[in-house]
């Protein structure tokens, strides 16, 4: 425990209040200087992290600097928070802004019904349009605004496909080449998954969902592509055109996330409708982590934190301040690494090695059981780990998300990882301690053991379809943060090349993206530390340019 | 009372829950510094009430006023009040969980709810003094690991600090170490209070311990509560299999 800068972690007893306050946060004391250089701009208080009548009195014990597990950065908790982030902003940009469509049987309408030819020119000269149209170019008509490109120079258009016949004659700017982005096996595997058909990965400006939201990228993805259709073949004609442009723009649409129901009224494509299984496929680190299946899962379950608990609780759910300390430590100070290598170790010794036990009832008490009691008696071992994860929410996320690890890795099955993952929240941890997390939690892990294997709407799905759209789950911040840890080590365990869809995960391998979803906590690292360059800035729009 | 296991934490939960069994009185609390300590009323003033007493009430016939009793307290019409506990991880002889379960099997009219480290309970406020005083006055209440916070209530996981205290960011309470015993000088909600409020010596580490209801490694380890995890397990089981056709589950 590093970040404490003590010795002894075993030791019970310390003092307090003698850490000099809030001064002893750098980034406090920044703060605390603008705010007051902004009270003389504004004219209106604002921040004020100096005065002791404001609530706490901050600082009263060591405020703990936060090491990035994975990297070597150190940073303070405020770099965690997803407004002061750009990197973990960006994150949940580059997922929003994704419009994943197939070219088909768009493709068959243009030959079909239109009479047009479909050749490898043809699609790059589409290509070539889409990539004009997506970033706000004009192709119908003369007076149209356009938009400055500075504003929009991170969209694109780029194909998918496991077709290498037809991708040979593609100009290579405009693919995500598989075979460049994953290890061999692996992208044989997704070349298979995805077969001979072919996907285009659009990405909307970031501007444009920071203007609006994800409910935008499906209409802004599919007007200009439809453009570019109509210039790129000489498409004319009313009903024809019609046929075409609802083929193009909706018949092969790959939603990535359902609406919310309307109290929380939500568009498609917003973190609270994406499924768990997708975690696994946005994240890319099983691609530079080949045969690690343990660096892949506590990977994704940073990722998994960044775009639910900062993204969706923190920020639709909660706003404000939030809720960062919850998540920080599937993140932080090399824990999740410690224990998942722990159980995964103890797996292989037990069941001869991952998804080699068959599911089931005692399977999952086995695990879940050794996972659980192991990490409670680090917290026993070493007071300073009990008050580094000081509260409810910090320590239950922390035992869930390996429960549902260690049952993933062991069986191979994501609803043998997914029973784990809400019995060590439901049971364990309460009756071993005697507490819960945070207000009004265990409910709805006791309603998701009950809800596990079913189909019912409003209950349950195949894990990998469960997000936290359940009206019971979506403001469960430990539910929905890593639920996605039984699918992604289950899939992990058995070697598999994606989890929930090959056209998801190669869509997220695009090296030009601004995140890099090869390395999550890299890319939040340098978020902490203000070297992440995000898109979707108004600098070439404002005063001084 | 019914709770599995035959170790002395299982033994100690059944003990507390158990609403026949006289908690024992530890310290004295006086009914003024605990009206002061709860901060919703000053000593000797009234209750303030949101209805007129029941009496004087002419109510919608309902059967289930012919089976429970109001309380005092909603029989006097009093206003709703809360008391807040804060137990530390480090043996608090009372845990959140525990707490929400005994307050259901001791005390009536009272709602609760459960935290990592806290636990909040609403009543009328007459009976909330007279639950309230149980609860600080009894074995179930130490008096520096356990706590009285209404707001900034963290601190249950955190280290002790060296005179053994449970840590409170708004600093409500501080050690006498000349009179051995731990002194309020704010109320729950951390506003200061005009005298300072000794409630007493701090237990023992081997008797917190002894009668601790937390399992794990200074206690009885987690392993050795198999009876519980025996439970726990059928109980997941049951639910999963009763959610998905509840033909499947055991009658």
């Amino acid at each position: 425990m590093a970040t404490f800068d003590e010795d002894d972690a075993t030791r019970e007893y310390t003092t307090f209040f003698q850490f000099g306050g809030w001064k002893q946060s750098k980034r406090k004391q920044e703060y605390v200087k603008l705010a007051k250089e902004l009270l003389k701009e504004r004219g209106l208080t604002g921040y004020q992290g100096d005065r002791d009548d404001m609530g706490v009195p901050l600082g009263q014990r060591f405020i703990e600097p936060y090491y990035i597990s994975g990297t070597e950065t150190m940073c303070e908790a405020e770099d965690l928070h997803q407004i002061n982030n750009a990197a973990m902003q960006q994150l949940g940009d580059d997922i929003k802004r994704t419009a994943i469509a197939g070219l088909d049987m768009a493709h068959k309408m243009l030959e079909v019904r239109i009479g047009a030819t479909v050749t490898p020119e043809t699609i790059n000269r589409y290509l070539e349009v889409a990539n004009h149209t997506i970033v706000g170019g004009a192709v119908a008509q003369e007076h149209m605004p356009e938009i400055n490109p500075a504003m929009t120079k991170d969209a694109s258009v780029k194909l998918m496909s496991g077709n290498d016949e037809l991708l040979d004659h593609i100009d290579e700017q405009y693919i995500i080449d598989i075979d460049k982005e994953y290890p061999e096996k692996q992208a044989e595997d997704l070349k298979e998954g995805i077969g001979k058909r072919l996907f285009q990965a659009t990405r909307i400006p970031t501007i444009a969902v920071r203007i609006s939201d994800a409910g935008i990228v499906h209409r802004w993805a599919a007007n200009q592509t439809t453009l570019a259709f109509i210039t790129a073949y000489a498409l004319g004609g009313g009903a024809v055109l019609a046929d075409f442009s609802l083929t193009s723009k909706h018949m092969q649409y790959v939603l990535l996330g359902t609406p919310s129901w309307p109290r929380r009224g939500r568009g498609p494509g917003e973190p609270v409708g994406v499924p768990y299984g997708y975690v696994g496929d946005f994240c890319q680190a099983d691609a530079v982590n080949e045969g690690d299946p343990v660096s892949y899962c506590v990977e994704s379950m940073a990722l998994s934190i960044y775009y639910y608990l900062h993204m969706w609780v923190n920020s639709y759910v909660l706003g404000g301040i939030g809720g960062v300390n919850a998540g920080a430590v599937i993140y932080t100070n090399n824990v999740l690494e410690e224990e998942t290598n722990y159980i995964a170790d103890w797996i292989k010794d037990r069941y001869g090695g991952f998804a080699m036990a068959k599911p089931s009832f005692d399977v999952i008490r086995d695990v879940t059981h050794e996972m659980t009691f192991h990490l409670m008696e680090e917290y026993n071992r070493y007071p300073l780990l009990l008050e580094h994860h000081w509260g409810g929410a910090q320590r239950v996320v922390m035992l869930s998300t390996l429960a549902g690890l260690s049952s993933g890795l062991a069986t191979g099955h994501s609803l043998a990882g997914m029973i784990g993952y809400n019995y060590a929240q439901a049971y364990l941890m309460k009756e071993a301690w005697g507490r819960g997390s945070f207000g009004g939690q265990d409910s709805i892990d006791h309603l998701n053991l009950a809800f596990a294997a079913s189909m019912i709407p409003d209950e349950g799905l195949v894990p990998e379809f469960k997000s936290p759209n359940f009206s019971s789950d979506s403001t469960n911040a430990i539910t929905v943060a890593t639920s996605a840890s039984a699918i992604v080590s289950a899939h992990a365990a058995r070697g598999d090349a994606w989890c929930l869809s090959p056209v998801v995960k190669v869509a997220f391998a695009d090296s030009k993206l601004p995140f890099n979803f090869k390395y999550p906590r890299r890319e939040i690292a340098r978020g902490t530390q203000q070297e992440f360059m995000p898109e979707g800035d108004r600098d070439p729009i404002k005063p001084g340019r | 009372m019914i709770y599995p296991g035959t170790d002395r934490v299982a033994e100690r939960r059944r003990t507390i829950l158990d609403k026949d069994t006289k908690l024992k009185r530890l310290r004295e609390v006086s009914d003024d510094d605990l009206v002061v300590l709860l901060g919703h009323r000053n000593p000797g003033e009234q209750y303030r009430s949101v209805h007129p007493p029941l009496d004087e009430l002419k109510e919608i016939e309902d059967p289930i006023r012919d089976l429970i009793e109001p309380t005092p307290g909603a029989q006097s019409g009093d206003k709703i009040r809360y008391i807040q506990f804060t137990d530390s991880v480090h043996h608090s002889p009372i845990t959140p969980v525990f707490r929400g379960r005994m307050y259901h099997t001791r005390y009536r009219g009272v709602d609760t709810i459960c935290y990592s480290g806290r636990e909040l309970m609403e009543a009328r406020e007459r009976d909330l003094e007279k639950y309230a005083k149980e609860l600080i006055e009894t074995e179930v209440f130490d008096t520096a690991r356990t706590a009285i916070r209404g707001i900034t209530v963290h601190g249950s996981a955190m280290r002790l600090d060296e005179d053994g205290l449970m840590f409170d960011a708004r600093q409500r309470y501080r050690y006498d170490r000349a009179n051995n015993t731990v002194l309020y000088t704010k109320n729950q909600m951390a506003i200061p209070i005009n005298r300072p409020i000794p409630i007493g010596a701090p237990g023992e580490e081997k008797d917190l311990i002894a009668n601790s209801i937390i399992y794990g490694i200074s206690t009885v380890g987690y392993r050795d509560a198999e009876e519980l995890w025996e439970v726990t397990g059928k109980l997941m089981e049951e639910n999963v299999k009763g959610g998905l056709n509840p033909e499947l589950s055991e009658k």
